[in-house]
């Protein structure tokens, strides 16, 4: 079974003084979804389109190593995930004396195999499409806060280091240099998840930029990818914002 | 900006450590871990002490915001009040402490060694490391065998110097190597069964970009059947055996080791 990944990448040059604007990237990211891109009049942002191809091994061999969550046959759920099944739901009671979050057939997504899947599909997208590789990265998800608490500065959760130099529109990315990734995933996006996901990715990554680039020297590139489910095309989307920063 | 030799070096001796590991080759995950604190010693020794620096920043921090708001207001206002000792932290951090662009990308790692050679040498220490997988090698692979459940088995392994190219799976290959490392562990028993393996199923893919190959083979050796199921890539392979019908070699060799000869004719027959 292979699956078609579509992804939009939407290219940010801090460096030149463009900024990540949260509340046009939601919407752009949830017209994709919509399969109704229109960009808004005058707008100056650089977008590509592209298209991967996933198979269920090379979903769970991605998320073997990199992803955080222990989820064995990430495949398989992913294939669930992407079917019009719904987690099981059972109508017991026609009443409100129970509420519905206490009957414990009313099955969920979950939020762990959710963020396995993102995690899996930003893989498959810096290998896939901007030709970085996978066994170049490591996953710093733990581990990765400046201070004690990681809550209250972190790096992200991914670097990748590419082997050879990588251009990207106007942005270079030489060889040998440390590029930033922050993964997310959405199961029933809506434009105010995806504001608020893209906003906390942002967050990581500009606290980390602003630190790194202290005397002028930081890492030339960092991604944030969402991972949304297009539950109408029994698909998910890729949503990346790559930052120049 | 391209950062150093010596923390790509150090990045790159991470991950491989965190293959091995992956594959439950705790010993030599450890030996991995004591060369790395040997090597980039005088790294690790210096971003600790940026890391005792700024775990101080913070706590003095907190220590101040805390006393500065009040418990009811930092109940009423969790996130401002973290938002605020951030705000504090940075602008201490800029001003105070001293280091580079590196120094501060290398944070996060020397948490992950220190973590990593934490639970390592717990594990090499401890009675479980007597029931951690044995380790085999077969060409330019090391790998371990452990059985999940039931009569499914699970194989892992890595390449010792990386591989190049895109992984195939020779079947006929496999079916030779399966005979010969079978007839190898049987020894003086060879000649009390009929080795005659058979491929009743094939479904591999292979993907260029992302160079893995996985898929599964139903193999038949009557009255055993077996199905693996596979990924493999340029750094590692995870082999998932599950057996069925009589096991045919009990009497002679032991399941384990018969999953070793699955393990062995199976690596054998991949190319790159």
């Amino acid at each position: 079974m292979m699956w078609s990944i579509e992804s939009l990448s939407v290219l940010i040059s801090l460096r030149r003084g463009e900024s990540f604007r949260s509340n046009q990237l939601s919407s752009i990211a949830f017209n994709f979804l919509q399969s109704n891109l229109a960009l808004p009049l005058f707008s100056s942002l650089r977008l590509f389109k592209s298209q991967f191809q996933i198979n269920r091994w090379e979903l769970n061999h991605y998320s073997y190593l990199l992803a955080e969550k222990w989820v064995e046959e990430i495949g398989l759920h992913y294939s669930y995930y992407i079917s019009h099944v719904h987690p099981p739901f059972l109508r017991t009671l026609p009443s409100s004396i129970i509420p519905a979050e206490y009957m414990l057939t009313n099955k969920r997504f979950s939020g762990d195999v959710s963020g396995v899947i993102g995690e899996t599909l930003y893989l498959a997208y810096i290998e896939k499409v901007l030709g970085l590789s996978a066994s170049n990265t490591i996953h710093l998800r733990f581990y990765k806060g400046v201070t004690r608490d990681s809550s209250i500065i972190s790096m992200a959760d991914f670097y990748t280091i590419p082997g050879r130099d990588l251009r990207i529109d106007t942005i270079e990315v030489p060889a040998n240099s440390v590029i930033l990734g922050e993964a997310k995933a959405c199961t029933n996006p809506n434009r105010g998840d995806i504001k608020k996901r893209l906003d906390k990715a942002y967050c990581q990554i500009e606290n980390a930029s602003r630190l790194l680039s202290r005397y002028g020297t930081s890492p030339p590139l960092a991604i944030i990818s969402l991972a949304m489910r297009d539950f109408k095309n029994m698909a998910y989307k890729l949503f990346a914002t790559l930052l120049e920063v | 900006m391209e950062v150093s030799e010596r923390l790509l070096s150090l990045i790159k001796d991470i991950r491989r450590t965190v293959i091995v590991m992956w594959a439950e080759d705790y010993q030599s995950a450890y030996e991995l871990l004591e060369r790395i604190k040997n090597r980039y010693g005088d790294i690790l020794r210096k971003v600790s002490v940026l890391m005792v620096r700024i775990n101080s920043i913070e706590k003095e921090v907190k220590r101040a915001v805390r006393k500065e708001w009040g418990a009811e207001r930092i109940l009423e206002n969790r996130e401002g009040f973290k938002e605020e000792i951030r705000k504090r932290v940075y602008e201490r951090i800029l001003k105070e402490v001293q280091y580079s662009h590196e120094d501060m990308l290398t944070v996060p790692l020397v948490r992950y060694v220190r973590s990593l050679y934490q639970r390592v040498s717990e594990l090499m220490e401890s009675e479980f490391s007597k029931k951690t997988p044995r380790r085999n090698r077969i060409r330019n692979c090391i790998f371990t065998t452990r059985k999940i459940y039931e009569r499914t088995y699970e194989i892992k392994g890595y390449w010792i110097t990386r591989v190049e190219g895109v992984p195939k799976l020779d079947v006929k290959l496999f079916l030779k190597n399966y005979q010969f490392y079978l007839e190898e562990v049987l020894s003086e028993a060879k000649d009390e069964f009929k080795i005659r393996p058979e491929i009743l199923d094939v479904d591999v893919q292979s993907d260029e970009k992302s160079r893995i190959t996985g898929g599964s083979l139903l193999v038949a050796d009557y009255p055993q059947i077996i199905t693996l199921t596979f990924t493999v890539d340029n750094e590692k392979l995870r082999l998932r055996a599950e057996l069925k019908g009589e096991e045919k070699y009990k009497k002679a060799i032991t399941t384990l080791k018969f999953i070793i000869v699955l393990g062995k004719s199976f690596i054998k027959s991949l190319t790159f």
